[in-house]
This record gives C-alpha cells, sequence and structure tokens, in this order.
C-alpha cells in the first residue's frame, strides 16, 4: 500500500494489484460525528446521488457511467467509530479509459452538483428527504442490525459513535435547499479527503486523475476524535417489539491494545472456534449465532446473539464466566487464534473490499503500514499479553430486544 | 483466470479455476440436492448439511483449524454445499473436506441437539421481513412445487428429523455422479486433477434427476402479512413459463430485460424513485429452477402495488413500442461489467462455476451470452410479464 499526500487534506491509500480485473476508487469526505450535522451530512450524500450539472437526472447519470466505464457510481453514508464518511464509490473493469473515465465522473457528482440560484434545487431536495426519513424509519426493520445500532446508542450516549448514523428524523424537514447547500460549501472545502483506490491501474495516470480533486479554495481542517471510557454499573436496556427471537447485544469496556485485542477476541468470541460458540451453541444449544467484535478505535467490543428470551440470561452468565476465565487461555488456543488471524490478513489481499477496508482503517485510525506489517505485529504479539488483553474488561451495557408490545 | 473441467471416474464433476497471483484457495464440493427436492422432506438437506459435519472420532472445525483453513457450508434450492479457504496446507484440507463429506456419523442424540441450533435458526429467519416476503412470494407462485418451502423447513419439519431419513437422503444423493468439487487460486494450470481423483472419496451413484412438474396456475394474486417493520415491503413475481428454451438464454434476456425495465438507468426507475415510491434497496432478479423459475421485483414502498401496476404499463409499452437497441447497449454495458468486477472475488467464482454447472451452464457463457442477446430475444421474454402470470407479497407494518 501506497500513501500520496495530493494536496491540502487529501490523501490517497491506493494498493496496485494485478490480482484484480477490476478497479475499486472511493472519495471520502470525513466528519465528526455529531448531532448537529449528522442529518445534513446524510442528506447531502443523498442528493449529490440524484445528479449533477452535467447528468441532471439518476437515469442520465447512471448511463453516463455504464457507457465511460460500464459500472455505476454509488453515495454512502457511512458511519465508522466517532466519524461519518461521506463516500462516492465506483468499482469498474480496468480497461482502456475506465479509471480516468470514473474518476471525472465522480469529481462531476461531487463537485459540480446541480444547483440554482446557490441553492439545491427545490425537488430534489424534497425526494432526498423522503429517502432520508424512510431509512432513517426502516432501521428497525433488520431487528439484528437494530439490535446493534441501540447497543451503540447506549454505550456511547452522549458521543459520536452513539449518534444514528443517518441523523435524526426530526431534524429533516427544516433543512431548506440554501442551507444544505452552505453545508455542502463547507463539507466539501473543510473536510479531509480520504482516496482509496486498489486494484489495477496505471500509477501515474491514476495520481494525476486524483489531482483534479484538489480543487480550489480547500481549507481542510484536522478532525480528530477520541472516545470517552464510562464507569459504574452496567446499563441494562430492555426494548419489545413483535419478535420470535430476541436479540441480545452486550458490550464490553476494554483496555488493551487493538492487536492484542483483536487476538484475544478470537479466542473469545470471534468465530466458530470461539469459547462463546463453542460453549453457548455447541455445548448448551442455546442459539444458533454468537459473535463478538472489536470496535477500532473505541475500546470496545460488542457481542450479538439471537437466542429465547428464557434463555438470554443464561448467554449473559456465560459471557461473564468466559470472560472471568479468558488469563487462564492456553498456548494451543493463542496458537489457534493468532493462525486465524494471519490467514485473515494473508488473504486480505485477494479480495478488492478487504484491501479497501484496510486502507480506510489505515486512514482513520492508523496501525498497521501494510497487511505485511499488521502480520508481523500479529506474529510477534506475547502470549501473556493476549491473555492480560481481557484484564480489566467488564461489562458495559445489555440491550435485550424481546417480544412483546412495542415500547413507544 | 482460466477453468479447466474433467469428470473424475467417481463421476464427480471437477472444476479448478486458476487464478493467478491469488494467494488463498478454495474448495467448495456441493451436491444435487436441495430444499426444493420432492425426494426428501422439507427442510432435509438444510439439516443434512448440518449433521455432514459430524463425525465419528474428529471435529471437522478444529482439524480445518488446525490447517490454517475456515470451513463452511450452504444450502439452496438445488444444492448443498460444503468449502474451505486457506493459503497454505491446501492438499490436507481438500483431503479433509472429501473425507469428512464422505464420511458422516450420524447419532440420533445428536440429531435431537441439533434441532434446537437449527429451531433458533428458523427464529432468526421468522425476524427477517425480506426473507418473509420472499417465501411468501413464492407460496403465491407455487402452491406444490417445493421451492416453496423454507431453506431449514419449519419447526413442525425439524422435529420429524431422525437418523434414517438422514441417512436415507445421504445415501441416495451424495455420490459422485450428483456432486460437483471446484477448485479456486492460483494452481498454475489444471494440474490438481490427478490428486482430486485420488482424494475424491464420494461413491458411485445415480445423479439427481428431478420430476420435473410445472405448475401453470398462481396459487395466489396477493398475500399480506404484518410484521414489525416502518414501512410496506414488497415482491412481485412473474412466473416462468417457458422451460423449453435453454437456461442459458433465459438467464441473459431475462436478466438484462430486467435491468431495462426498472434498472438504475432506466426512466421508471427514475420516476419511482424520484417520487419517493421505491428506495435505493429496490432491485430486480432472475430464479432459474428446473421447473420453477420467476422475473422478482423487490422493494420497500407505501404504494407496492401502484409500483406493480407501473412495472406491468412499462412491460406493456415495450411490449407496444419494442425494445431499444441502444437502452439494451446500456444494459448489456453495465451487466458485463459487473460480470467481470464479480471475477475477483474468489469464493463467488467458485459459487457461481459450481451453480451453473448444475445448470448446465458454462461460467464464460454468461458473459458471451450477454452480448449475444438480441432485441428479439428480449421481446420474447416479455411473454411472462403479464398481469394474469404475477403474484405480489406485501409485508405491512402491524397496525397500533
Amino acid at each position: 500500500m501506497e500513501v500520496w499526500d495530493i494536496n491540502r487534506g487529501i490523501r490517497a491509500y491506493t494498493a496496485k494489484s494485478n490480482r484484480f480485473c477490476s478497479c475499486g476508487l472511493s472519495v471520502l469526505f470525513k466528519r465528526e460525528l455529531n448531532k448537529d450535522e449528522v442529518t445534513k451530512n446524510a442528506l447531502l450524500v443523498n442528493i449529490l446521488g440524484l445528479g449533477c450539472k452535467e447528468y441532471p437526472t439518476p437515469s442520465a447519470l447512471a448511463k453516463a457511467a455504464a457507457l465511460s466505464f460500464g459500472s455505476g457510481i454509488d453515495c454512502v453514508n457511512m458511519k465508522k467509530g466517532n466519524f461519518q464518511l461521506l463516500e462516492f464509490y465506483t468499482c469498474c473493469v480496468n480497461e482502456e479509459d475506465n479509471v480516468k473515465n470514473a474518476l471525472e465522473l465522480l469529481k462531476k457528482v461531487i463537485f459540480e452538483p446541480l444547483t440554482e440560484n446557490n441553492a439545491f434545487k427545490e425537488e430534489y431536495l424534497k425526494t432526498a428527504k423522503e429517502m432520508l426519513k424512510s431509512s432513517i424509519r426502516s432501521r428497525k426493520d433488520d431487528k439484528k442490525e437494530y439490535a446493534r445500532e441501540r447497543l451503540l446508542e447506549e454505550m456511547f450516549a452522549g458521543q459520536g459513535a452513539g449518534i444514528p448514523g443517518d441523523g435524526f428524523i426530526d431534524d429533516v424537514e427544516p433543512i431548506t435547499c440554501e442551507a444544505l447547500y452552505a453545508h455542502y460549501k463547507k463539507v466539501v472545502s473543510q473536510s479531509e479527503i480520504i482516496i482509496t483506490s486498489v486494484g489495477s491501474f496505471d500509477g501515474e495516470a491514476l495520481k494525476r486523475g486524483l489531482r483534479a480533486f484538489d480543487v480550489g479554495g480547500r481549507e481542510p481542517k484536522t478532525t480528530v476524535v477520541k472516545s470517552k471510557q464510562t464507569s459504574g454499573k452496567p446499563k441494562e436496556v430492555y426494548e419489545n417489539m413483535e419478535v420470535s427471537q430476541s436479540k441480545l447485544g452486550v458490550g464490553l469496556k476494554t483496555k488493551a491494545d487493538y492487536y492484542e485485542l483483536l487476538c484475544a477476541n478470537e479466542i473469545f468470541g470471534g468465530g466458530s472456534q470461539s469459547r462463546l460458540f463453542m460453549k453457548a451453541r455447541e455445548k448448551e444449544v442455546l442459539c444458533y449465532y454468537i459473535t463478538s467484535q472489536v470496535l477500532r478505535g473505541l475500546d470496545r467490543c460488542v457481542l450479538q446473539c439471537g437466542v429465547s428470551e428464557e434463555n438470554a440470561d443464561k448467554i449473559i452468565d456465560i459471557i461473564n464466566s468466559e470472560l472471568a476465565d479468558m488469563k487462564n487461555t492456553t498456548d494451543a488456543e493463542i496458537e489457534r487464534a493468532k493462525e486465524g488471524l494471519v490467514k485473515q490478513y494473508t488473504e486480505l489481499s485477494d479480495s478488492l473490499s478487504a484491501v479497501e477496508s484496510f486502507c480506510l482503517s489505515k486512514a482513520l485510525w492508523g496501525g498497521a503500514d501494510s497487511p505485511e506489517e499488521a502480520l508481523k505485529i500479529i506474529k510477534s504479539l506475547k502470549n501473556d499479553s493476549i491473555r492480560a488483553a481481557f484484564e480489566g474488561a467488564s461489562v458495559d451495557t445489555i440491550y435485550l430486544l424481546r417480544r412483546g408490545e412495542a415500547t413507544p | 483466470m482460466k477453468i479447466f473441467d474433467k469428470r473424475l471416474k467417481n463421476g464427480t464433476r471437477c472444476y479448478i479455476i486458476d487464478k493467478e497471483d491469488c494467494v488463498s484457495k478454495e474448495a467448495l464440493l456441493a451436491v444435487n440436492f436441495g430444499s426444493a427436492d420432492r425426494a426428501a422432506k422439507a427442510g432435509c438437506a438444510h439439516f443434512l448439511e448440518h449433521k455432514v459435519f459430524e463425525q465419528k472420532s474428529l471435529n471437522v472445525f478444529d482439524e480445518f483449524g488446525k490447517h490454517g483453513a475456515n470451513v463452511n457450508a450452504f444450502t439452496n434450492f438445488s444444492q448443498t454445499a460444503y468449502y474451505f479457504s486457506c493459503y497454505k496446507n491446501f492438499e490436507e484440507n481438500l483431503r479433509l473436506l472429501l473425507e469428512f463429506t464422505a464420511n458422516p456419523y450420524f447419532t440420533e442424540e445428536s440429531i435431537e441437539r441439533e434441532k434446537g441450533i437449527i429451531g433458533e435458526e428458523i427464529g432468526m429467519y421468522e425476524d427477517d421481513p425480506w426473507w418473509q416476503v420472499y417465501f411468501n412470494l413464492l407460496n403465491a407462485l407455487y402452491s406444490e412445487n417445493p421451492v416453496r418451502n423454507n431453506i431449514a423447513g419449519s419447526k413442525e419439519d425439524i422435529s420429524q428429523m431422525n437418523r434414517d431419513m438422514l441417512q436415507r437422503a445421504y445415501d441416495r444423493f451424495y455420490c459422485g455422479e450428483n456432486s460437483v468439487l471446484t477448485l479456486c487460486g492460483d494452481f498454475g494450470g489444471g494440474s490438481l486433477f490427478d490428486l482430486c481423483e485420488d482424494l475424491c472419496l464420494m461413491k458411485r451413484g445415480e445423479p439427481n434427476v428431478r420430476e420435473k412438474i410445472f405448475e401453470e396456475n398462481i396459487a395466489e394474486k396477493i398475500v399480506r402479512v404484518n410484521m414489525e417493520v416502518s414501512k410496506p415491503l414488497f415482491n412481485l413475481g412473474f412466473k416462468e413459463k417457458d422451460f423449453d428454451t435453454p437456461g442459458l438464454k433465459r438467464l441473459c434476456s431475462t436478466r438484462l430485460l430486467l435491468d431495462m425495465i426498472c434498472g438504475n438507468a432506466s426512466e421508471l426507475f427514475e420516476r419511482l424513485y424520484l417520487r419517493g415510491d421505491i428506495d435505493k434497496s429496490f432491485s430486480m432478479e432472475y430464479l432459474l429452477g428446473d421447473d420453477y423459475g420467476a422475473a422478482v421485483f423487490s422493494g420497500v414502498s407505501d404504494r407496492g402495488q401502484s409500483v406493480c401496476e407501473e412495472i406491468l404499463r412499462e412491460t406493456g409499452r415495450l411490449k407496444k413500442e419494442g425494445i431499444d437497441e441502444n437502452l439494451l447497449e446500456i444494459s448489456k454495458k453495465r451487466l458485463c461489467g459487473a460480470f467481470l468486477t464479480g471475477t475477483d472475488n474468489i469464493h463467488g467464482v467458485a459459487s457461481a462455476v459450481t451453480d451453473f454447472a448444475f445448470k448446465g451452464i458454462d461460467f464464460w457463457d454468461v458473459y458471451k451470452g450477454y452480448s449475444a442477446v438480441t432485441a428479439d430475444d428480449i421481446y420474447k421474454r416479455l411473454d411472462i410479464f403479464d398481469a394474469d402470470n404475477c403474484a405480489l407479497s406485501i409485508v405491512e407494518p402491524i397496525l397500533k
């Protein structure tokens, strides 16, 4: 992976690889997640996706993308830890001028929006608002994901990571065409821009193409957000809904470094070999899925499990007892966990989306410069430091979505 | 990326997908037995998938872990597949895959235990509105065909599973002539066939020739259920009527037609999208089966029924005005582009090659097939888009 400083707050993370016949290009505007602008950012992504000056309708844009590089452009609002990312993405086959054409169209979508009188078009704002309201309301449709989001809200109440990534329904309507355009100007001129490009491409041509994203008048501000640790008794939150199966979410406070924690988490609840999986599913037959995931940049882990309500307490007991027993992790367990991570990082280079994620993680949280360096770090981890990774870790929040009349 | 194929001595069809420079390697063994097989009880193929991992004196997951591999499996309408990926010890892992799938060990005790786990899995799907709206559509399109059954079956179906039932299904379907083995990775060509020949232990047997029973009538025009959702979800399905045209041609032409009707670049998509009648989740697919099939539109909308009427109006317009060659070119570019970028995904390619193999379709022929489709082919496909030939499934919010 190479890091190119293009200019004025624009940094490109490029991973050239002939393994892929395609090239994934992503332009991301990095914002601090906060209540004041989260909804506007989400709305902005929606409205920019509807068309630009040259291609003023969704179908004109889609046709232009299909004809010039055989793909499309996705405008995505993304939440990553304490950050909100406004992403403009495409993945195209690396043929002839595809990459050049894709970059040109991305630039038009981002920097040449469809406006009238220094504001976004009223008609498009209305559509973008309806789309956003629908998206906010539909959060609860995917119960598993909803339970995870609600757990994060409770765990990080008052912090960026606790804010729903699509924003707030009550904040949508008051946004005017003028206010959103003013916000757009702020976002494009003041945000750090992260560009990831992964796949087969001509490096020099790409670099030239990326310089086009350095439009005039940019004065980017650095966005650094630190997570806060809370203390005290675990917070317990119960919510009712018409569900067949309860969805349990448990948040853990942790103190260890990322790679130690990643390795310990593999043993704890990271996959089908983990202690939680073996105990809760294979031995006690309490669930179909139980997983634990490290939240990068937030010093927390989240656990998710689909379970009958009457068995939820048993799962929590298993989590607590396995957590307490992590100090007794055996060398064999550690070796297996390390091997699992070595596999992940070794094979990462075969997956375009995994390399893109690695580039983005590097951009947001630093850490290893390349998957190869991450491998070295993982291989060099000391067994005792992995055993100690969950020392001092404790259950911070318990969230249970359970069957019953919906909570108002 | 090159694909080699050979029929092994035990009857297994073997594919080697050679992807230069890849670090990881994958092997996938699939049997031609899925949830839509009439010869077994609903949920049987999926239950068997879980239990094939059970061995007399071996923990399959541990063994793969020791050799640096991850193993997993899936069941769909027409197949059950077991696969692993690794970056080292490929031969040992391949041996393990072919050994464990050839030697399952069923006990009543472990079958009883699995009922609890699969019961929770079914519970997870019961809470998934997209899963529900899709299977309700299949139930509306088909009153008899087992494609209508949930892949995992119902809790009642699985309560009846026993050792004999699983053993019978295993003995019948898990055989060389009924299986496909696909390897994907940097193998430096197709030289691994000899190894596969040595390791493929599955006994010889009979291919699964399914009895084809074509159901012409729509079982129900509209199915509505209530779930905890914010907005109604809909699936509109047009039932396949033409089982004579080869699957490849139907697949390519229907996918192109769907993209022309309501893909991102279409006028209809734009109209519905700007009006807020559909959102980004709107999608389309063509389900291709032996004696079942459907073109399905799927979305979220307060006005699902009017969206469906607009789709019908659009297909009516195309029937009247014919196919615009320029728009067909755009759809071809979109689908060919997506096909090629999809080849970068090792698991995706291995699964697709296997799936197409069971359907008698060569992988690269799909790509060529898109280019070969003519406006005339597309026009003929419009035949299934008829008001009498569709069903609508809606999941509506619970009234409070």
